[in-house]
């Protein structure tokens, strides 16, 4: 008697449910698309749940936010200054500049195969320091992938 | 019986969903979604209609008789239930 059917939406149909609910002082879980997040976030099988932003977001904090042409987006906080934060995805070395306007929630929880994972949860917060910190090795790690790619398709 | 005070119906790209208001959690991704007479048989029970005024209204809509219109409405109740939308 209880199907579940997914239903796709995008998040400009969500978003005014979401930041009513966030400014009502509730939560919201929503599931993964794309991949910038990976290898945390998986497109299809994890979801996060979304909080109301107590303060400013500290480095680490993963938080959804709206860009200026409108795309929704949720990736982490790799710097953190007075009037606006440096944004990367976990999948991605490139900082992308965000003021406080656009943020919309943080994440206060993640859902993974099932499980939920507070984010002061410790061996998230050691993930979320290790993953901050190879940054400027994913630039690397990535051209090197890259010219691996390049390298096997010839082999 | 009646819908609880804190949940709404809200349509979002095309679909009817319940969605509790105020501090309540969201979870979208298991949410409860109604068609057309879910949605009708929803308001009635927001005005507090019995469930036979329920299978009534169904009757008025549907080909059915009016036991299978009333083992709707149940099963609808239930469903709505579960999720902690009735205030019984």
């Amino acid at each position: 008697m209880n199907k579940r059917e997914s239903v796709f939406v995008n998040m400009s149909s969500l978003a005014s449910v979401i930041e009513e609910k966030i400014s009502d002082g509730g939560s919201v879980e929503l599931s993964i698309r794309g991949v910038s997040m990976r290898p945390l976030l998986r497109e299809g099988k994890d979801s996060v749940v979304l909080s109301p932003l107590m303060g400013r977001l500290k480095k680490g904090d993963i938080a959804l936010f709206r860009r200026n042409n409108g795309a929704y987006v949720l990736h982490r906080v790799a710097k953190v200054a007075d009037s606006r934060y440096s944004f990367v995805g976990d999948n991605q070395y490139f900082l992308e500049p965000v003021i406080d306007a656009q943020i919309i929630a943080v994440v206060s929880a993640i859902r993974r195969d099932g499980r939920l994972f507070e984010c002061g949860n410790f061996a998230y917060r050691v993930y979320a320091f290790l993953w901050q910190t190879s940054r400027p090795l994913r630039f690397l790690l990535f051209r090197i992938l890259r010219k691996l790619k390049k390298i096997l398709k010839i082999a | 019986m009646k819908i609880k005070s804190n949940f709404t119906l809200r349509n979002i790209a095309d679909t009817w969903v319940a969605l509790p208001l105020g501090e309540a959690a969201v979870d979208f991704t298991g949410m409860l979604t109604l068609n057309e007479s879910g949605v009708m048989l929803w308001r009635l029970l927001e005005g507090g209609s019995t469930r036979e005024e329920m299978a009534d209204a169904l009757l008025k809509e549907y080909e059915v008789s009016y036991n299978e219109a009333l083992a709707d409405v149940d099963a609808f109740i239930a469903r709505l239930n579960d999720a902690g939308c009735i205030d019984a």
